[in-house]
């Protein structure tokens, strides 16, 4: 009977980790219908698409194409914004403003853009055509932040400080020089404007332009703070972890204090409700009195996480060939993660757009292969545009398809790779059971060997990887600063660089921006030098087999000097970091 | 771990390759040579022991760290002997690298599996002709962390400090874990069958026997 006892609860501890890891299946795709994409090739598309009425208004950079596009409902572009000037890799979300009339004069519909040459335009909204542009004083990478709209003023940040400018005609109320800045986006508040640094700094900037800053000493802040009703909420950077922090309006003290995984992407709040990512995690945090946390799920998000509606988000997952996340919070308050298959392959940071327009959910979703999607849920009568209608469909037959269309999902969504290793794992562990009530120590040793061999090879991946995110962490190798070399231009300062040593010389590329890993700085900079690279995908993640045809012994990287140790994409890059690429 | 510091030690030349391999051969060769000839079964059996293993190791080569070649080597030593299991792992290593890829790291290879060969010769992982499970679980466990060790000294080319050392050791726990539990595995499901097949070749102490007679017959 002990025995018999004992084999019970042992099984059920260790199927434990196998029930808990199961996915939810996600019917998302059963119910919404792709409608039309855009392949902008060769660019970046690293911030939300934009829903303007009938509009989607879409933002690119990086190879040559820093722009913003405007589409009809059917796909068609409207019109085209370009900014030669731009640095690349601009990733100031698209603001949109109302027309409205203030001090300095009117406005129709406009949409602001701040570009990494340090302007800010504000285009027409419905026309494309520039209604005004100014310059912000700025160093490197300009204008990455989120704008802010006070009441007739758009509050913008560079990377240097923050300005105030009229919606009406952009003229420029005050400048003032805050922390050097990166993603510093700005936010409104009753004190006037909170944004930080790179530093770790709070600013906040009074209404009539007077500054205060308050050390945090928690790492680099690359967002718009969030106010909550428990308090000032920011998701700071740190070199291997991050760190969630409420801080008190009065007077800008912690109150509380979450750690959290590496590399965080932009927080979105709604409601008493905010969502943080990270490069091991998405949570939801309830800030009423305070800020609880009401859930967790494993996801790897670096960029801008969405509200796709009640309690439900969604995010990119940042890896290759990943798909994205939908998350919900539902009625029990269990916070969950539902997979589904965009239609986008490749990295992601952008988060997605989303629109209710007549009982119909629009969506919009773009990646980093510069590849828009554009999405509308099913079920409903919606006029498209002027010249197509969708037909309308019985509730029977709606039902019908929808039902076929889950179930058809639901096979394609089924890993069988992976399902084939959890049936394995599951006979091993009924064996064990079975030999250990036999008592047959042989067997028994024999099954759970081979148990324990097939688990740690499923989990093996992410346990090196965390496993040397805790090495890294703990035991830093001795850095050999990679020294700045004079020959290098100016406007590399501050930037992201790359070097490849080949046999006939080195060739480097700088004045990169907004990677947030190795792979993808190598990425950008194989782009702009036109170097043909070779890589593959394993299990341990990306691995750089050559670059230019060339193999050699492998190739290695260095970041600012230090060996690299583990695959490109899961070593996360600084904004100006250096990383050698020699082979070995 | 792979892209990593250093993962291949120092380049070696076409010529310099040549050279290590010959020195593998011949380290293989003088392990196996004695003063009477060896019946031509025995070097089928030895060939066949060499090929199959090499086989097994580069077709399990996707599974990191998975080394079958290890509890093999291990147990070669224990039924026929340090030299034979010496020999049996340097050519192991040469024949697999050749498919899974040849290089100084070949050298650290060999001289850690081969060294588990001695000490499988001197561990009595026998008894009465049988494998002593325990012994031998213990002996494979302790076998996966010594080669993983050795092998790991070939990333040290001059540029790779102490403290660098110790950071790619530690990072590489993971892989040491794999690598014992496939060890224990292969141990316990493989030992004794494997053991057994061994067993039909005379053992070390037969062989030293029938050596010894044969000269004293001669004299």
């Amino acid at each position: 009977m002990l025995r018999r006892t004992v084999a019970f609860l042992c099984l059920a501890i260790v199927a434990l980790p196998l029930v808990v890891a199961e996915e939810p299946h996600s019917d998302w795709n059963a119910a919404h219908e792709f409608v039309w994409e855009h392949d902008f090739g060769g660019t970046y598309i690293s911030t939300a698409p934009v829903f303007l009425d009938e509009r989607l208004l879409v933002r690119t950079s990086g190879g040559g194409q820093a722009a913003v596009s405007s589409f009809d409902f059917s796909g068609n572009l409207v019109w085209s914004h370009a900014n030669p000037n731009s640095n690349n890799h601009d990733m100031s979300p698209l603001k949109l403003v109302r027309q409205g009339q203030g001090a300095c004069g009117s406005w129709d519909e406009l949409v602001l853009v701040g570009w990494t040459d340090g302007t800010v335009d504000a285009l027409d909204a419905m026309t494309g055509s520039l209604v005004w542009s100014n310059y912000l004083n700025s160093s490197a990478w300009g204008v990455t932040g989120h704008i802010a709209i006070d009441g007739e003023f758009a509050v913008v940040s560079s990377s240097l400080g923050v300005g105030k400018y009229c919606l009406a005609d952009g003229e420029e109320q005050w400048w003032v020089p805050t922390g050097f800045g990166w993603r510093n986006g700005v936010s409104v508040h009753s004190f006037g404007y909170a944004l930080g640094d790179e530093a770790g700094n709070l600013w906040t900037v009074a209404r009539n332009g007077s500054t205060n800053s308050y050390q945090l000493d928690s790492g680099k802040i690359r967002h718009a703070p969030i106010m909550t009703e428990a308090g000032l909420f920011i998701h700071s950077q740190l070199p291997q972890s991050s760190t969630i922090l409420v801080l008190d309006p009065t007077n800008f003290e912690v109150i509380q204090n979450f750690t959290s995984g590496p590399s965080p992407a932009v927080p979105t709040a709604d409601g008493t409700m905010v969502l943080t990512g990270d490069s091991s995690a998405v949570q939801l945090f309830e800030c009423r009195q305070s800020c609880e946390l009401i859930g967790s799920v494993p996801f790897r998000t670096n960029g801008e996480l969405g509200s796709i509606g009640s309690a439900t988000y969604m995010a990119a997952m940042n890896a290759p060939n990943a798909e994205w996340g939908v998350f919900t919070l539902n009625q029990n308050r269990t916070f969950a993660v539902e997979s589904v298959d965009l239609g986008l392959y490749g990295y992601g940071t952008a988060g997605p757009g989303f629109m209710q327009q007549n009982s119909t959910n629009f969506l919009a979703v773009g990646n980093d292969g510069g590849v828009v999607r554009f999405f509308r849920s099913l079920g409903f009568n919606a006029e498209v545009d002027g010249d197509t209608e969708v037909s309308e469909v019985s509730e029977v037959t709606e039902v019908t398809e929808v039902a076929e269309i889950v179930e058809q999902a639901a096979i394609e969504s089924i890993d069988w790779r992976a399902q084939g290793f959890v049936f394995i794992l599951y006979v091993l562990l009924g064996s064990i059971g079975v030999q250990f009530l036999r008592g047959s120590t042989e067997w028994l040793l024999r099954t759970s060997s081979l148990f324990f061999l097939v688990l740690l090879l499923m989990v093996l991946p992410d346990l090196s990887a965390h496993w040397s995110e805790v090495v890294s962490e703990r035991l830093p190798s001795e850095s050999v600063d990679e020294e700045w070399n004079a020959s290098w231009p100016d406007e590399w300062l501050d930037t992201q660089i790359v070097i490849f040593e080949f046999e006939d010389g080195h060739r480097a590329v700088g004045g990169l921006q907004g990677s947030e890993n190795v792979y993808q700085l190598t990425q950008a900079a194989c782009r702009s030098l036109g170097i043909d690279y070779g890589f593959e995908e394993t299990g341990l993640g990306i691995y750089i087999e050559s670059f230019d045809g060339l193999e050699a012994n492998g190739w290695e990287y260095a970041i600012d000097g230090s060996p690299g140790v583990r695959s490109v994409d899961s070593t996360a890059v600084e904004a100006a970091s250096i990383v050698r690429w020699s082979p070995a | 771990m792979f892209q990593a510091m250093g993962t291949h030690g120092p380049n070696l030349s076409p010529q310099a390759s040549l050279v290590l391999d010959l020195l593998l051969v011949a380290t293989a060769f003088l392990l196996l040579a004695r003063p009477v000839k060896r019946p031509l079964n025995e070097v089928l059996f030895m060939a066949t022991l060499v090929i199959g293993v090499s086989l097994i190791r580069v077709v399990m080569a996707p599974l990191p760290n998975v080394q079958p070649v290890t509890v093999a080597t291990l147990l070669v030593g224990a039924q026929l002997g340090a030299r034979r299991g010496a020999a049996f792992a340097v050519l192991v290593a040469m024949l697999s690298n050749a498919f899974l890829g040849d290089g100084w790291w070949t050298i650290f290879q060999a001289a850690a599996w081969a060294s588990i060969a001695v000490l499988g010769a001197n561990l009595r992982l026998l008894v009465d002709s049988k494998l002593h499970m325990g012994r031998a679980i213990a002996a494979s466990l302790f076998a996966a962390v010594w080669f993983d060790v050795l092998v790991s000294f070939s990333i040290l080319d001059g540029t790779i400090g102490v403290r660098e050392f110790m950071t790619y050791l530690v990072n590489g726990i993971p892989f040491d874990l794999l690598h014992m539990l496939g060890n224990l595995t292969f141990v316990v499901w493989a030992g004794a069958w494997f053991t057994g097949i061994l067993e039909q070749e005379p053992e070390a102490n037969d062989l030293e026997f029938t050596v010894v007679n044969t000269h004293a017959i001669d004299g």
